[in-house]
Formats: C-alpha cells, structure tokens, sequence
C-alpha cells in the first residue's frame, strides 16, 4: 500500500486541516439564527474528516469492501440515533423532583 | 516458488495473505478493527446527541470548556498526524533512521495533547466540575477520557516502532509503521467530531 | 509466517499460538464454564420447585441469592459458554482447515484472544469472592438497578461483572478480526468465495454482526461503570439520567448477538446434513442471501425486547414490523436445511441426529418468536415464563444443539479417534427428552402468567394451579443436567482409548477431512491443497463415487515420497 505518489500531497492536507480546523472555531463564534450554526460547524468537521480518510488513510485506494467497513457504522449510527431520538430526546421522564 | 518457507529441509508452500485491491492482511485487520471503534464512538456520541437535544441548558455547560486549549490540541493532533504520515513515508523509502526522528516527533506532539488535556482536567476539577455534577460533564470526562486512552495506547505503539526504527532494526515491523499511521488518523478523526461536538456548540455562539 | 516445528511445552499447550491448540482451550474454557452454568440452573429449578427448602450442594436459596444465581446463569451460558462453544471453538479449529490454510491470520492475537477471555471468565467467578458477593443485576442489567448500589447492595460484584463482559467483547471482536482476514486473505488456491463451505459462511456472518453490533454495548458499559463507580448519573433518573438509553443500547447489541449465537449452527446443521443425506444443500444462494438480509434486518428489531418498557408508544409498532419481516430470511433458510435433508439417503450417525433434532426444537422456538414480536400478545406475555422457554427454545438447540453436532462431527478429526456410538446416541436421545420435558411446561406456565425472575411461587397464591407442572420442570432439568455425565465420561473416554478414526470417516468433500487426523502444526504437507469444486458435490450423476473430495489431487504427507 503506497503513499509515496502522493508525497506532495501530505503538505497541502495537512495545511488544508490546519485551515479548515481553525475556520471552525471561527464558525462556532459566529451568532447564525437558528440550527444554521451546528450544520456549518458539522459540515466543516465532515469535509475534515473526508480529507484524513481519503487522503492520509488512503481510503482512495482501497476497494469495495472498506468503503463498506466504513459506511455501514456509519448508517448504523444514523439507525440508532434517529430511532432512539422519538424515545430518549422527545419522551423523556416526567418527573417531578 | 515465491511463497515458501523451509523448515528442515523441506520447502513448505505458504499463503500470499493479499486481499481485495492489493491491500495486505494486516492493512484489512485494522481497517476492521477501526470500523469497530467507529460503532464504539457512534454508541457514545450518539447517547450524548440524544441527551443533547433534551438539553438545550448544556450550551451553558459547554461554554465552561477551555476553548484555547482544546484549539490548541487539535492543532497538536493534526501536527503529530501529520508528522505520522511522513514517517510511515520514510519508512517505504527504506529511510529507517529518518523515520524514527520523524515518529518521534509524533510521539512528542501526542504526549503534548495529554498533558495539556491534564490542565484542562485539573482546572476543571478546580472549579468543581467533576463527572458526577451533571450528565454534560459525565459525557465529556467519558468521551474525552476513552479518546485520550486511545492517543495513550497509540502512543505505546509509536514508541516501541521509534525504538526499533532508530536502530535501523524494523525488519518484518515495517509495515507495522504504516498500519498504526492508519490508527493514528483514525484517532484524529474521532477528535474532528468530538471537539466541535463538546467545545464549539456553545453559548455566546452556536447552540 | 513460520512453522515452527521445536514447541516446548508452554508454547504448545500454554501460550499456544497454533490455532488447533487454541480452539481446543476455548473448547475447555466453554465445557468449564457450562458446569457452571448448568449448576446454577439446577439452583433456579429447584428454588422454583421447591421454594425455600435447602437445595443440595448449595442451602436455601434465598430471594437475593437467586437474582445473583439468574443473573449469573445467563451470562456465563451465553457468554462464556455460548460464544466460546459456538464462535470461538469451531472458528479457530475450522476455518484455516476447510479453506486450506496452515493457521490463523494472526496466530498471536489469537493465543492474546483465548487468555483475554480466560481472564473474563476469573474475573467473574472472582466476583464471589468480594465485598458485597456477585453482580445481582440480571444478565441484562437493567439500569437504574445496575447503575448504583444503592438497590442491590453489590459494587464491586458489579464493577467486575461490567469488566469482564467488556473484556470477552474485546476479546471476542479481536477474534472476529482474525477470522474474517483469514479467509479474506488467505483462501487456498481455485477456493473461491462460492467454493468456501457453508460453515465458514456462517462463522464469518457471526463475526460480521459482532464487530458491528458490539460498539453501543461497550459505550453503554463504559457509562454504567462510571455511574457505578464515579457517581455519574447517565442511567439514573434521579441525577437526569435515562434508564432507558441502557435498555436501548444493550438490546441494540442484544439482539444481533443472538444471531451471533446462531449463525454458526445453521452451517454445521447445513454442512452436516449434505454429508448424511449424501445431498447438496438446497438453495445455497437462497441461504446466503436470507443470511445477508437477516444480519441487515437483526440491526433495526431491537426493541422488541422493549415494548413493555414505556417508552414512546409511537416506536412499537415499527419495530413489530421489523420483527415479523425478519423471521423472513429465517423461514426461508429453515427450509432450505428441511429441503436439504428431504429425499436424501439419510444414515443417522450421531451428527444427523443432533441436526435433526435442532431442526425439530429450533421451529418450536422460532414460531413462539413471533408471539412475542406481536405487540399486541407481547403486553401479556412480556416477562412470563413464555419468553423463558421461546429463548431456550432457540438457544438450547443452538449452542448445545449444534454445539454437540459439531463435536460429535469433527471429533475424529481433532483427536483422531471416535466417540463411542452407543453413548453418543444414549446421550442424544436423553438430552433431547429431557430438554423438552424441561421447558415445554414453561409455554404452558407462561401463557398462564407466571412471571419470571421472582425466587419464590408459593407466594403468590395465583400460582398455585403451577406447582406440578413446576416440579415436573426441576425434575427433567436435573435429569437433563445428570445426562451430560454420559457425554463427559465419552468425551474424555474416547480421546485416549476410542476406535482410532480414519482420515474421512463419513466420506466428506471439504477439505479439513485430507488433512490427518488430528492434523499437525501447520496442517498441510508441503504443498496446500488445491481446489477444484463445490463442496456440495454429493450423489452427482456421472461421478464415480457419491462423494468428490474439494481437492482430490492433494496428496499430503502421507504419501510424500
């Protein structure tokens, strides 16, 4: 498994996190109305997260099964969040203490 | 014959170990093993996105956290990532020695991030926020507590392949160098959700 | 990748890295630690029998004892007996044989895996030993019970109990790695994916919907230890927790686990049965698709186990849904194993029986699940003895079902002798009355109401038309404990003075048959195996005999030279 082609390359991701890193807490400061605020911090913190995948883990080279590897925890997480969000967040415990 | 080994005498075929689209089989074991960390994490970060959207008041909880210092770290950690990748670059160039100035760079950048996440710990205690005050602090502790066992066990690993390196001595843990690269970013990732998810959503900011 | 061929003996027997070897100490481990269990289901039968009379080699079993005794009783069977018999056993000794590889992947995680789990299972038996005696929260752990010992009165008992269950899962996940990356990478030459034996299929399918499935339960532990020991309140409501976060993770773990339980048997039951019907099983892509789309479905069923919960009532009837579409894919795959042993020319060696009886015990099982995952019959039949006999009704024919099927099966094969046939038979034929006379009357109890999970019957006067069909209960359950004497006396027997067996005793086509019996370090001769067809070529027009060996040009070392 070959990183070297892309040598070059480790610079400009590791400049494009330090970046993109750092946009983020910018982000987080801003006072965006609304939910606009999570899904811009969230969107930043998914391209990040792409960019270490496909590049610094070589996700790119790899072949159908670990892309699978990677996708399937991922819809299981959206299952198990989406599925629980009408029991734990919006039912919770009507306690009175 | 490419795949044999001898044992008294006797040439003995032995398996290629590839898999799917030349990736080797100790490249796929950890690829495995991340995809199970990534349910792991999905079970904790998605219990704290739950409890989350209930509580709308950790917002406040939230603007408590150290928000220099964990920008701080995240900058150690892409750093000391970075610094991974050329190693294990130096490694397939047959630079042994390079490698290991380079892995112990990592090494120095990782152990920054738990010493700095110490602080944060002890001025948080300092100020009475332990886990038991409430759920948002029981949720950072344990997030950022089983991240920072992750840097630890990584930082194990790195080590002992730093020792090897240095002496010029890898040998068959060659690919071992590349292998825990792919570790090291995974525990990077883990770290790009977890430090806007913890820090950056909070008030006098994004809710 | 080495053969080493100077073993002493630590790195033989101790810290043996030969997948054999470490198939058989899981082997051991499991045996061990179902005497374990099986005496504690002795204790539950007897308290519920005969409440508050002193039980023999125990003394009265108190209402606190008897939640430790269930609570233990149902991790060790399905943990440390369930997964190490089904899972790890027959993984390690089987897959490197039958897709013609020399050893594991990873010889030494795999030795790593069985002493991690070895250390798992002290651990727990260690919990008798603390302050505040073992964990009594029930197998499931039900938060807030679990989470502060404030109402059971056990801490340490439940800090060891939530330790080694996320010791073995690691362990467990570790091993799963290893088997799928062996047979990933280190298939035999012309084994292709299609070629590889049902068996492997299904061991891999376990190890799949493990990896997935474990991670929410290991965050759901780290949490309930913290509550344990730090004082969080993640499960607690009185600290603004939610006990059902608990529920909802551990049953997401929950209920692909019991597919794990039983994937493994449905190969052995397949593989056994083309060999003694001298047939090819029936509709293999048919089987191997159902698999895929029930390990697909088992993630979204989850809270069946949670209708009675209160929690939000909007989510019941989806996963009612869920639940009846998956007994789909298994309905299918049932069939496909009756159509399998259909029209054969059936020899009932000892195998066949415990398959046959696995298909005989397994529908029982399987249609009293639906029951159940109708909501509606749910509300009554939630927490009564009716679910107490569906799960020993599907796992009871899975793990010791097929458990048995597969030792009886490759018995030869692993110490190169045969288990006296007589014995095996007596010990089949007891075992498979004595299973259900023990928990048939449990339905009969169930659908009447008794509820499970309480140590005393008599207290409840309602329960009174139950004391006969109770005892009736104990009774075959001792007799089903006593009867596994027989199998233990033969197992052991035999190892040392049973007929020696031949290479292929029951003329089968895959390949962990070529290799001798028991076969060396390494497995093969210096040239592996080469595969040139189907497993399932069984009474095939045209060929000689009715059987064709996968690789019938592979010689070994028996006739080397």
């Amino acid at each position: 498994m070959s990183v070297s082609a892309s040598k070059s390359n480790h610079e400009l991701v590791y400049a494009a996190l330090v970046v993109l890193a750092l946009v983020t807490v910018g982000a987080s400061f801003l006072h965006l109305p609304g939910n606009e605020n999570v899904y811009l911090i969230f969107g930043l913190a998914v391209v990040q997260c792409l960019l270490v995948a496909l590049q610094y883990m070589g996700l790119k080279v790899e072949g159908v099964m670990v892309y699978g590897l990677m996708i399937i925890p991922l819809i299981l997480f959206a299952i198990l969040v989406f599925l629980c969000i009408p029991d734990i967040s919006h039912y919770p415990l009507n306690l009175k203490l | 014959m490419d795949n044999v080994t001898v044992v008294d005498h006797v040439e003995y075929e032995v398996e290629d170990y590839t898999g799917p689209a030349g990736t080797t089989a100790g490249r796929l074991g950890v690829w495995i093993l991340i995809s199970s960390e990534i349910t792991i994490f999905a079970g904790l970060l998605g219990s704290y996105i739950l409890f989350r959207l209930f509580h709308p008041e950790w917002a406040e909880e939230s603007s408590h956290l150290n928000i220099v210092l964990g920008t701080i770290n995240t900058m150690l950690l892409l750093t000391s990532n970075f610094f991974m990748m050329k190693a294990s670059t130096a490694v397939e160039q047959d630079d042994q020695k390079k490698s290991a100035k380079l892995m112990l760079v990592t090494v120095a950048l990782g152990f920054a991030f738990l010493v700095v996440k110490g602080f944060e710990y002890a001025a948080e205690f300092s100020h009475g926020e332990f886990p038991s005050k409430n759920a948002f602090w029981s949720f950072y502790f344990l997030l950022t507590g089983l991240h920072g066992t992750h840097i630890l066990g990584g930082l194990v690993a790195i080590t002992i392949l730093w020792v090897k390196a240095k002496k010029n001595a890898l040998g068959e843990l060659k690919g071992r160098v590349a292998l825990t690269g792919l570790y090291w970013s995974f525990v990077e990732v883990v770290w790009i959700f977890l430090f806007p998810l913890l820090y950056l959503l909070r008030e006098g900011g994004a809710k | 990748m080495s053969q080493e061929h100077h073993q002493s003996f630590l790195t033989k027997y101790i810290f043996a890295t030969d997948h054999k070897m470490v198939a058989r100490q899981f082997l051991f481990l499991a045996l061990t630690m179902a005497a374990f269990g099986g005496y504690y289901a002795f204790l539950i039968r007897w308290e519920l029998a005969y409440p508050n009379q002193p039980a023999p080699f125990f003394g009265v079993v108190t209402p606190d004892k008897f939640n430790v005794i269930i609570t233990l009783h149902g991790t060790i069977m399905l943990f440390f007996v369930g997964m190490p018999l089904l899972n790890a056993f027959p993984s390690n000794f089987l897959v490197p044989l039958m897709i013609g590889a020399r050893d594991m992947a990873f010889p030494r995680l795999n030795m790593a895996t069985f002493w991690m789990t070895f250390v798992a299972a002290v651990m727990l038996i260690s919990s008798f030993f603390v302050p505040g005696g073992p964990v009594a929260g029930g197998w499931t752990g039900y938060a807030p019970l679990s989470a502060s010992s404030e109402y059971t009165g056990v801490k340490m008992g439940m800090v060891l109990w939530i330790l080694s269950l996320a010791l073995i899962f690691i362990a467990s996940s570790l091993g799963g790695i290893n088997y799928i990356v062996t047979v990933v990478t280190m298939r035999a030459k012309g084994m292709t994916y299609s070629r590889v034996p049902l068996t492997v299929w299904f061991l891999l399918a376990a190890a799949v919907t493990f990896f997935l499935a474990v991670g929410p339960v290991l965050a759901a532990a780290f949490m309930l230890l913290m509550d344990n020991v730090f004082g969080t309140g993640f499960f607690l409501p009185y600290k603004g927790g939610e006990p059902l976060l608990w529920q909802h993770l551990f049953w997401f773990f929950g209920h692909p686990e019991v597919y794990v339980l039983f994937f493994p048997t449905l190969g052995f039951v397949l593989d056994i049965s083309a060999v003694f019907a001298r047939k090819p099983v029936f509709g293999k892509k048919l089987i191997i698709g159902s698999t895929v789309s029930a390990i697909a479905l088992s993630f979204i069923v989850w809270a069946h186990h949670m209708f009675q919960t209160g929690m939000n009532p909007t989510l019941v009837t989806p996963f009612a849904i869920t639940t009846i579409l998956i007994s789909v894919p298994f309905a299918i795959i049932y069939v496909c194993m009756f159509l399998t042993v259909w029209g054969g020319s059936i020899s009932l060696e000892t195998p066949m029986l415990w398959a046959l009886g696995f298909l005989a015990t397994f529908l029982v099982g399987g249609l009293t699940g639906i029951f159940l995952g109708a909501a509606g019959a749910d509300i009554y039949l939630h927490g009564t003895y009716f679910v107490v006999a569906h799960f020993h009704y599907t796992f009871f024919p899975s793990v010791i079902f097929g458990g048995f099927a597969a030792i009886n099966y490759w018995y030869p094969k692993m110490f190169g002798r045969m288990l006296n046939r007589t014995a095996a038979i007596l010990h089949f034929v007891l075992t498979f009355i004595f299973f259900n006379c023990t928990f048939w009357p449990l339905f009969i109890v169930g659908m009447g109401g008794m509820v499970r999970r309480i140590a005393d019957p008599s207290f409840y006067p309602q329960y009174s038309p139950f004391v006969h069909l109770n005892i009736f209960a104990t009774l075959s359950a001792m007799c089903l404990i006593a009867t596994q004497t027989i199998f233990l006396w033969n197992f052991f027997y035999s190892m040392k003075n049973g007929k020696k067996a031949e290479l292929n005793p029951y003329q089968a086509n895959t390949l962990e048959w070529l290799a001798a019996s028991p076969p060396p370090h390494g497995n093969w001769g210096p040239k592996l195996p080469v595969v040139t067809c189907d497993p399932y070529e069984y009474s095939k027009p045209g060929n000689a005999e009715d059987w064709h060996s996968q690789a019938p040009s592979y010689k070994g070392e028996a006739s080397h030279g």
